[in-house]
């Protein structure tokens, strides 16, 4: 055998390493578990037909209303369009809107107000054109640029513009009735709608992990860390602080901070392992529950708001069309979880026999491989 | 039906070499269903009929859009990630690395800015800005206006002229009139439970610079700020415990 052509069996370690990096099916793998198999698992090709189906129903729907949210997201926000003298230092404009620096205010002004308002009427009455949900999407960046165009960046705007930027990619014919799109169609449809939930998802992913690299440095360095007992009643204090504003529960965390130990201890979990929720359907309803209730909680003890956030958790997650209607039982709710659900396992003797039986769960868009 | 359906091994993980792997879902059933030719009740669209399923161009289409987007939430990740470390903003707008409270404040240290006087004929006493009201002052409780006060006092510390001048600009924009002259100091507190539950009263007070807004960015003249009376609503001038 030559050296320069090993046979697959012979192929370096680091190769065959690199090679389940780069496989979608591995990182599926890797985010999905074994999750259990849902109380509805359909075997047949007329069920999987029928499921696929109505997820494609609901994800059309779910996107229309995502384009009327942007719709009424704008119209609650007129005011900021009518001051024209609010356009910022050319030093401080965001990529998106360093064009202003080289046009009259007014100008500007009025070109980013039809953009916003024309992309957003037309994403609401027209979503299955292309070009619409492009204004849409343009609309929200320029209109999310402008925003943050001062000192700091704030992120209430970043989500919808990834998600509006994302359904530009819905295929052609992706609103037609179900049972008459075509199969790459519907499959494609909803493999855009799920990057949606993923990168909304993702984005709390990579705040939890944040937390656990400051918690790193702050422990090399001798500081208390986002898992010490005070750590949210710090938060709390330096935030109350910094503005030097009173919350509806602040001020009784601070006198209690013990109390916001298992609040920040949950938070965390949540945050860092929402990726994974993507990848199991039965946990997205908990988990946006969850979230929502954590920046609900975030409002009262450190007036931080996130209401859009709060919206497209509950309008991706809350009726998911890759999840069962019905919940999920309480064994599936179980062994699902991320890293509990691999000890919950253990003590769930009749999942594990559903297993060895081989009742292989749907797993939301993945296609074999070749 | 396809030879190719297998069951699947004990703890639902298929290791199995391909093709076996299009039978790890029942989705994947049905696909390898499609892929050998047999007649199906469900061939509605252009992927069953006829040929091999894997060389479709809708598959192609669909797999190619996959790893688009794949590509996309990885670049959300590194660029979100990378961002941190690219300009003062910490980000390229729009991926962000989301990394938001990751450190516990447990620094006792904060900047604040005193107002001296405003250019209407009157002087005001040294007073916090946040205390100044609207009339001086737009949105004073604004978070972004804090964070503004705390970069151009960590600029000032170490003399970072460019950082402390796009400080001064974002603060002097919120000035509803101009000049203002305004001091910049550092409260050192034990930790930031203390610096709330007592009222905003350091441990000791340092001043670090005096400007007058609308003056080219340029540090006011030395005689303006040694001799200013103590704060008038807030703790004494230099407090030691």
């Amino acid at each position: 055998m030559k050296i320069d052509d090993p046979s697959p069996s012979k192929r370096p370690a680091v190769t065959a390493a690199a090679s389940r990096f780069w496989s979608l099916r591995a990182w599926r793998r890797f985010f999905a578990g074994t999750v259990a198999a849902s109380s509805s698992s359909p075997l047949t090709p007329g069920a999987i037909f029928r499921t696929r189906a109505a997820a494609l129903t609901l994800t059309q729907a779910l996107i229309r209303a995502f384009y009327c949210f942007d719709l009424f997201l704008t119209a609650t926000r007129f005011p900021d369009f009518v001051h024209p003298g609010k356009v910022p230092p050319p030093e401080f404009l965001l990529w998106p809107v360093a064009w202003l620096a080289w046009v009259p205010a007014r100008l500007g002004f009025a070109v980013l107000f039809i953009l916003q308002i024309g992309g957003a009427l037309a994403g609401a009455a027209a979503c299955q054109w292309r070009i619409a949900r492009l204004l849409a999407a343009l609309g929200l960046l320029e209109w999310a640029a402008l925003e943050n165009s001062v000192f700091k960046i704030g992120h209430t705007l970043h989500l919808l513009v990834f998600v509006a930027g994302l359904l530009v990619f819905l295929p052609r014919g992706w609103d037609g009735p179900a049972g008459a799109v075509r199969r790459s169609v519907r499959e494609r449809t909803l493999l855009v709608f799920w990057t949606c939930q993923a990168v909304v998802m993702l984005s709390y992913t990579l705040s939890g992990l944040g937390k656990f690299g400051g918690a790193f440095y702050q422990l090399a360095h001798g500081q208390p860390t986002v898992f010490s007992p005070d750590a949210l009643a710090l938060h709390v204090a330096e935030r109350l602080a910094q503005t030097d504003s009173t919350s509806l529960l602040g001020s009784w965390l601070l006198a209690h901070p013990w109390t916001g130990w298992p609040l920040m201890l949950s938070a965390i979990y949540l945050q860092t392992f929402a990726f994974w929720i993507a990848f199991r359907p039965a946990l997205q309803r908990f988990w946006a529950v969850g979230l929502i209730g954590f920046h609900i909680g975030s409002f009262f003890l450190m007036t931080i708001n996130f209401p859009q956030n709060s919206f497209l958790l509950a309008l991706f997650f809350f009726r998911s069309p890759f999840a069962d209607e019905a919940w999920p039982r309480l064994r599936q709710f179980l062994s699902d979880l991320p890293v509990f659900g691999a000890i919950a396992s253990r003590f769930l003797p009749e999942q594990s026999a559903a297993k060895r039986r081989g009742d292989a769960p749907v797993i939301p868009l993945e296609l074999p491989a070749r | 039906m396809s030879g190719t359906y297998t069951t699947l091994p004990a703890g639902g993980k298929c290791k199995a070499p391909q093709p076996a792997f299009f039978a790890e879902t029942p989705r994947d059933w049905l696909w390898t269903r499609l892929s050998a030719n047999d007649s199906c009740p469900l061939c509605v669209g252009d992927i069953a009929l006829p040929g091999f399923f894997p060389s479709s161009d809708s598959v192609k289409s669909y797999r190619r859009l996959r790893r688009w987007l794949a590509a996309f939430l990885g670049a959300c990740v590194l660029l979100g990630v990378g961002g941190q470390f690219l300009n003062a903003r910490h980000e390229w707008f729009p991926f962000y690395s989301w990394f938001l409270f990751s450190l516990v404040p447990h620094e006792a240290v904060a900047y604040d800015l005193l107002l001296h006087e405003s250019p209407r004929g009157h002087a005001v006493p040294p007073v916090p800005y946040r205390l100044a009201g609207d009339g001086l002052v737009r949105s004073p409780h604004s978070i972004d206006l804090s964070r503004a006060v705390q970069e151009l006092g960590r600029a000032l510390e170490a003399h970072d002229a460019a950082e402390s001048a796009l400080a001064r600009a974002a603060i002097e924009r919120r000035f509803t009139v101009s000049p203002v002259r305004y001091e910049v100091v550092k409260l050192t507190f034990a930790n930031p439970l203390e610096r709330l539950q007592q009222g905003a009263l350091p441990r000791s007070r340092e001043s670090l610079s005096t400007f007058v807004s609308g003056q080219k960015l340029r540090p006011a003249p030395a005689n303006f700020s040694a001799s200013e009376p103590a704060m008038a609503t807030e703790a004494p001038t230099a407090v030691s415990r």
